[in-house]
């Protein structure tokens, strides 16, 4: 088998340890590279930016553990933007470990930008997956009676924010940060009844499916992956992890890419050898 | 049901579940002692009509017209129960799962069958866990509240975490081994894969970057070409597999619900 | 949307109509043609080999509860667990969902009576994981290492984990074939799997491999209900591009 050959048949363990390094290396050192805003993530920016101020956003929390180096620098962008502009937004969670995580992303955010948690962001818990759909369902006509109280206990009607939040029409905006993929819910029950805007932030192996809604205009802005969430950072102008990750994305992009041109390279070379044996048969 | 009845408004929470229990026995045993009395021949047309009628209630729910003013109509609240009462029943097989883990690690770890320090550690993380978070829950304190964190979150969460890291190193030797330029419709993919690849990542924006970002060349930029593939033939292939799924699930939906469906749960058609 | 408009009742009123017409006359025994679907062929090899490599199978029902995808993955597991009985090699059912669990359960003894061999049924082969998601994916991985398995089913709907799952199996030799209707799932199981079952094939799979009338029939009422849609579509990108987007036509089909 010759060389070229050879490069269809690299072990498995080989190109795990190349695609460590090069996730590694670029977190380590990390590599600066200009980021395009697409057209999805643009859209996203300015419906957050034109959320009105006396509405409260819902920040919806579905994603966990696994997805974190995704949807987190996602929830956070967009949570720095609403804190930018001063305007309000509960953290709606249905993932135990989501709803941890994005609890401390909005202190450590708040903290830095002077934010008091109450007046304005508050984190309404975490609620079992198997409530989605009825929660969604009966959230729109009284919020008080279907999110009942915060994290803590403590009941809507005594938090100052959501006083004055009756029912859908005081929710300016769905921000649904997830990592399961459960858009049709919030389509269904919230956009086509109520005409509420939905930004849509999922993990890259799911985003393509939203491409379908936003075209139809049943959600107004896309962040796909980390990759949508760098291109957010860029628009706030402030680099944060995922600008940094681009970098580990990239290498990582050509390494697969490189290999697949070397397994291709292999494959034809192996065409050859046995055309050229099929006519001269093996052995010359 | 009876629950509300045995039990004062106010009592203590304990008090209601054990009464919501005693209400799942006594109204269970029920529901059992008349289903025995029903002879064998018309077992299945019972179960056949309290499908239709638990089908028959969301049907009507999702057709019937609602009242503009409260979104709802005369079916919509017993609908939010009947979920309610799924839920409940999904509560209770979660014990039967529980029983069936405990079962098989028992048993290969009294027979001390290979591997049996693999069913060790599943009760010692089983009984931890349990142990902590019923410790968290009944006498909640700040050294509970560490241990029940450093268990979830840096255990769970973590190993989760690393779980689908692995999906990673996956991709690149699934992709290494499945995109070859076997046919036409092969190395099309790959090259649509390609372009997406490299136009999702700045690298991709820096190797076009020497053309124009407005006018007709700007099309060619690998960004663009990416965004273009997403949008357009991948949001085509999208909506017509997503059309015949749901008519596929409309279909199996309408089976079910009429009892026409054969396979797991009929031989004969009724 | 929580209750349906016009012409969403319209719509499925017709699409059922359709379905359900064509299942009732299919019972009147007409001969109904199906397409090859490779994957699904597929599977009586894959236990064949099973059978001959002396080592076990595994069928994955999927990560959702007792919805619709899962019904047919247990139609599709019913078909497997017999011609396993059939051939007396042992199929290992993992699943995340405890009511699944106990239909799989069902299911298993029932294949193995019907088959003769109630005896064969192992109760330890079907289990139930765990709820987590990557739990559930890591004990099938284990499984699958352990056990050399030999052929590899995983019907249903599934997440992130499929390509651990399916990569998995290519890595111990395990001939897989996969079907899922959740479309995200899909390059995945296209690239780490054997054969894949596509979009509405994975519907299709009981009616396939049983061939009962009722279910061709429900599958030809398919095919005439997507040949509504696609005249729906027709229609509608013809009005738009003559009358505009703002047409009362169109707009009668926007939902609320």
């Amino acid at each position: 088998m010759g060389i070229f050959e050879k490069l269809q048949h690299i072990d498995r363990r080989v190109m795990y340890v190349l695609l460590a390094l090069v996730l590694a290396a670029p977190l380590i050192w990390v590599w600066g590279q200009p980021i395009e805003v697409s057209p999805a993530v643009r859209k996203a920016y300015d419906t957050i930016e034109k959320m009105p101020s006396d509405k409260v956003a819902i920040i919806v929390i579905y994603w966990g553990s696994g997805t974190i180096a995704e949807n987190r620098p996602q929830t956070e962008a967009i949570m720095r933007h609403l804190f930018e502009l001063n305007k309000k937004f509960a953290i709606l969670a249905f993932s135990p470990e989501g709803s941890t995580f994005a609890l401390d992303s909005a202190k450590t955010l708040a903290a830095q930008m002077g934010k008091k948690y109450g007046t304005d962001w508050v984190h309404l818990g975490y609620k079992p997956p198997a409530n989605l759909v009825p929660l969604v369902q009966s959230f729109p006509r009284n919020v008080n009676r279907a999110l009942v109280a915060d994290k803590d206990g403590t009941p809507l009607s005594k938090i100052p924010m959501m006083r004055g939040v009756k029912d859908i029409h005081d929710i300016g905006l769905i921000a649904d940060t997830t990592s399961v993929g459960e858009l049709d819910v919030w389509i269904a029950y919230v956009y086509g009844p109520y005409r509420t805007p939905i930004v849509y932030a999922p993990t890259a192996v799911i985003a393509p499916e939203a491409f379908n809604p936003l075209d139809a205009g049943q959600i107004k802005g896309l962040l796909p992956g980390l990759q949508g969430a760098a291109a957010y950072e860029r628009l706030l102008g402030r680099a944060g992890f995922a600008t940094k990750a681009m970098g580990a994305l990239s290498t990582s992009h050509i390494l697969i890419i490189l290999l697949i041109i070397a397994g291709n390279v292999g494959y034809i070379s192996s065409l050859r050898r046995r055309r050229r044996e099929g006519e001269t048969g093996p052995g010359g | 049901m009876l629950a509300r009845f045995l039990v004062q408004p106010g009592a203590p929470q304990w008090q209601w579940i054990l009464a919501v229990l005693g209400d799942f026995l006594i109204l269970g045993g029920a529901l059992f002692a008349l289903l025995s009395l029903v002879p064998n021949r018309y077992r299945k047309t019972l179960v056949v009509i309290l499908t239709f009628l638990a089908g028959l209630i969301y049907s009507v729910e999702f057709f019937w017209p609602a009242d503009p003013e409260t979104g709802k109509n005369f079916l919509t609240d017993l609908r939010e129960r009947v979920g309610e009462a799924t839920n409940v029943v999904y509560a209770f097989a979660l014990g039967l799962g529980v029983y069936s883990l405990l079962r098989f690690h028992a048993v290969n770890l009294i027979r001390k069958r290979p591997g049996w320090h693999n069913n060790l550690a599943f009760f010692i993380a089983f009984a931890v866990m349990l142990g902590v978070g019923f410790w968290d829950y009944l006498r909640p304190s700040q050294m509970s509240a560490n241990a029940f964190n450093m268990l979830f979150m840096g255990v769970v969460a973590a190993l989760g975490a690393t779980m689908f890291s692995t999906i990673g190193f996956y991709i690149v030797s699934a992709a290494y081994r499945a995109f070859r330029i076997r046919s036409g419709e092969a190395t099309l993919m790959l090259a649509a894969a390609f372009i997406v690849m490299i136009g999702q990542v700045p690298v991709g924006t820096y190797l076009t970057s020497g053309l124009p970002s407005t006018g007709l060349a700007s099309l060619f930029r690998f960004e663009n070409i990416s965004y273009w593939i997403l949008n357009q033939p991948n949001m085509a292939a999208w909506r017509g597999m997503s059309f015949g799924i749901e008519i596929g699930a409309l279909a199996m939906a309408l089976r079910t619900w009429l009892s026409l469906e054969r396979g797991s749960f009929f031989e004969k058609e009724l | 949307m929580d209750h349906a408009t016009v012409p969403v009742a319209i719509l499925l009123g017709v699409l059922s109509f359709l379905i359900l017409y064509k299942i009732f006359s299919a019972r009147r025994g007409k001969e109904l043609y199906i397409r090859r679907i490779a994957g699904l062929s597929a599977i009586d090899e894959a236990v064949g080999r099973a059978t001959e490599m002396g080592r076990p199978m595994l069928f994955s029902p999927g990560l959702d509860g007792l919805g619709l995808p899962t019904l047919q993955a247990l139609s599709i597991l019913k078909h497997i667990t017999s011609v396993a009985a059939k051939y007396r090699t042992r199929i290992i059912v993992p699943t995340r969902d405890s009511v699944v669990y106990t239909i799989a359960e069902e299911i298993s003894k029932e294949a193995y009576s019907a088959q003769g061999v109630p005896e064969q049924y192992n109760p330890d082969d079907i289990r139930y994981l765990s709820d987590d998601q990557f739990a559930y994916a890591s004990g099938v991985v284990g499984i699958l290492n352990r056990e050399k398995v030999a052929s590899n089913f995983m019907f249903g709907y599934f997440y992130a984990e499929s390509l651990i799952l399916a990569e998995t199996g290519h890595q111990v030799g395990a001939v897989q074939i996969a079907g899922t209707p959740a479309i995200t799932q899909i390059p995945f199981f296209i690239t780490a799997a054997d054969y894949t079952i596509i979009g509405d094939e994975f519907y299709a799979a009981s009616a396939y491999l049983s061939r009962e009338p009722t279910l061709l029939g429900s599958l030809v009422g398919q095919d005439y209900a997507k040949a509504v849609i696609v005249f729906i579509i027709l229609a509608g990108a013809a009005i738009s591009s003559i009358f505009g987007m703002d047409h009362s036509w169109l707009n009668w089909f926007k939902s609320g």
